[in-house]
């Protein structure tokens, strides 16, 4: 195995005319992981928020907005009703998603869904206006396998988590080291692999619904 | 995978005599380019990006064994591995060892071109591994026992009716599936029960990330995440080619590569996967490898070809490709078609096995206007060609030809003798009508249209008679 690891980096080495190790080389690599420049980023107008949630619908999610954290209960009620779903709701173990107002009816397990799931609650550590993403981290209280195996994939985002860029991203999750999962989710899953048509809900989500909240869920 | 490449112009007719084929690929025509197009006007900085992109991708590549090293320094800071294949063989011969030391059996697999390049599930199976596939398109053609035909949407060349005859065959039901919404909610069903028993998952990369020692996956479907959360062991296959520098970079590309692929702003699900489950982490692999695949990418490094190495397989050369859209991927005879896989085929199989795909064009030079890294694709193809006539591996018919053209085109006054021979030869053999309806040696142009006669001199002789301006 580490044979073709010398192999390699002598053929690139020569490929690159110059002998290895390349100190020259690694100290321009260096500059640049430093510098770390940006590239162009699209213009967005003055509204992000607006133009996250026309990303969002143009990507086939829906949204609702509330004021307070305790108010995404009732969003989610709408949201279930609507849907003429009585899921069982699956909820990640944030602190804030257990200290809502849970009614009886609508109490979540706070567990890690082992398969088939009706519908999932979790908390996105950002939004990105650009894309209309959600930034999903995996950690303790949130596993990955949440973010993708329930039919329907209600996110809590708070207002305040909202970045213009997929760079602003970066700089913020730069600051804790990245988890092992950064997911962008945009949308619900889908394919357009039979016959080129699009179709929602291959492997992930078939639905996303975001819940924009007006107050921090996080401290 | 076994290549037909050197049959290509067998394959060729043999696709377009194809109905379904043909039906299949007059379908997908229209809608990646339409979708592309709008994507692109609606971002105006879209140049500005292919222009980043392009300067990232030359600076990584001409500090490449840097990056990698250092790429490889963060996978192992993070608790990952890097494994080192030269060959494809290496590569195969690394994985099946990986899967076996995890103790599995169960193979899930996310749609990987390195993958396929390297003939990856035929190993597993050999292996006494199951592979399964799980994007959709990927899962029908292992279903049907067939290579890719596109490198974004796979089975492009299958219909809904050939989808379904293979489900009702392989899933084991009488009734056949009527709609795409049925083929898709059967394939979630099937496909679940895989990713939740897998015991490895197998993925490609569409970036590698050397600050963070990241692996970037874009899909549509969610295939690629279940893949790499749900298994005990994740096991990433990728070419040496696809690290960037930082994070940055990464969001430079992508602002291309949806829109270029399928015309979406950006894919339903974008994930960068970091070494394996942290400490207090209630789900993700254990295990996180990395195999880095060179197979002729080094030796490309190092010659004209290199801009090749910047290609992020987006498909949009296939997808505006003339050639591509009348013969479809499987005529190409391996892994990469269109107008890439022209370049890339000969240049890791060698010209004597693909020589035919360099000049399966007609260099009309769409492929290069919408590459998103700006490869020179007809250029490259220009290049095998000079190389394929220099090492003697063209027809000799077109090597007969050639030499001709070349002991006219050095003598001007012969040349000026016989071409206007020619074109007076021509004008009286078409004067009656203004074309010719058949012409002896030019059958292939005469079969499907009329030749217009030349206007009975040359362009020098008219141009002499009009007087210098």
């Amino acid at each position: 195995m580490s044979g073709d690891r010398e192999k390699i980096l002598g053929a690139l080495g020569s490929a690159l005319g110059r002998n290895r190790p390349a100190a020259a080389a690694a100290s321009e690599m260096n500059a640049r992981l430093e510098a770390r420049p940006s590239g162009p980023r699209p213009a967005l107008g003055p509204d992000l928020m607006h133009h996250f949630t026309d990303q969002l619908t143009a990507a086939a999610a829906t949204w609702t907005e509330v004021r307070r954290a305790r108010d995404t209960v009732a969003a989610i009620a709408d949201y279930l009703r609507e849907r003429d779903g009585s899921a069982a709701l699956v909820a990640s173990d944030e602190p804030i998603l257990r200290s809502l107002p849970w009614p009886a009816e609508l109490t979540p397990r706070f567990e890690m869904p082992a398969g088939d799931t009706g519908c999932g609650v979790v908390v996105a550590d950002l939004g990105i206006a650009e894309t209309g993403s959600v930034v999903l981290c995996a950690s303790p209280a949130q596993p990955t396998r949440l973010n993708l195996l329930p039919d329907a994939l209600i996110c809590l985002l708070g207002t305040d988590t909202l970045v213009p860029h997929l760079e602003d991203a970066w700089e913020r999750l730069r600051a804790h080291g990245l988890p092992r999962t950064v997911n962008l989710i945009t949308g619900p899953s889908r394919t357009a692999d039979v016959e080129q048509t699009l179709q929602l809900g291959a492997h992930g989500a078939r639905h996303l619904h975001v819940v924009l909240v007006n107050e921090p869920l996080r401290p | 995978m076994r290549s037909t490449a050197r049959s290509f112009r067998h394959n060729v007719h043999v696709a377009l005599q194809d109905e379904r084929l043909q039906r299949a690929l007059h379908k997908a025509r229209g809608g990646f380019i339409d979708k592309r197009r709008a994507a692109i006007d609606a971002l105006p900085e879209f140049e500005a990006l292919r222009r980043s992109a392009r300067d990232i991708k030359d600076h990584t590549l001409a500090h490449l064994d840097s990056y990698l090293e250092h790429f490889e320094r963060q996978v192992q800071a993070s608790g990952g591995q890097v494994h080192w294949a030269a060959t494809a063989e290496e590569a195969r011969r690394i994985i099946v060892e990986l899967c076996r030391s995890g103790g599995g059996r169960r193979v899930t697999k996310g749609k990987s071109m390195v993958g396929e390049e390297i003939g990856l599930n035929e190993a597993l199976e050999a292996a006494g591994l199951e592979p399964v596939e799980t994007d959709l398109g990927e899962y029908i053609i292992q279903l049907a026992h067939e290579p890719p035909s596109h490198i974004i949407a796979p089975a492009i060349h299958k219909t809904r009716a050939d989808i379904s005859e293979l489900f009702r065959t392989h899933h084991h039901h009488q009734d056949a599936l009527g709609s795409a919404r049925e083929i898709v909610d059967e394939a979630r069903r099937v496909l679940r029960e895989s990713f939740l028993s897998a015991d490895v998952g197998i993925t490609g990369a569409n970036f590698l990330v050397a600050e963070t020692g990241s692996v970037v996956l874009v899909t549509n479907e969610g295939n690629g995440d279940l893949t790499a959360t749900l298994p005990r062991t994740h096991i990433v296959v990728a070419g040496i080619e696809k690290v960037v520098p930082t994070l940055e970079d990464t969001s430079v590309l992508l602002r291309l590569l949806a829109r270029s692929a399928t015309g979406q702003p950006f894919t339903a699900y974008t994930s960068w996967f970091t070494g394996p489950r942290r400490a207090d982490d209630t789900d993700g692999p254990e295990a996180f490898h990395v195999v880095l695949l060179d197979n002729g990418r080094s030796a490309m490094l190092g010659s004209e070809y290199r801009e090749m190495l910047r290609c992020i397989r987006c498909g949009a050369c296939l997808n505006h490709c003339p050639v591509y859209g009348a013969v479809g991927g499987h005529a190409y005879g391996w892994v990469y078609p269109g107008p890439m896989g022209a370049v890339l085929t000969p240049l890791m199989l060698g010209l004597s096995e693909a020589g035919d795909l360099p000049n399966a064009s007609t260099l009309c030079g769409r492929c290069e206007a919408v590459c998103p890294l700006s490869i020179p694709l007809p250029r490259l193809l220009r290049q095998l060609r000079t190389r394929q006539h220099r090492e003697k591996l063209d027809h000799r018919g077109s090597r007969i030809l050639l030499s001709l053209w070349g002991v006219l085109a050095r003598r001007p006054r012969l040349y000026q003798a016989v071409m206007g021979t020619g074109v007076r030869l021509l004008a009286w053999m078409g004067a009656r009508h203004g074309y010719l309806r058949r012409l002896p040696g030019a059958g292939g142009w005469t079969a499907s249209r009329n030749l217009p006669v030349p206007a009975g001199r040359t362009f020098q002789s008219a141009w002499r008679r009009r007087g210098r301006p």
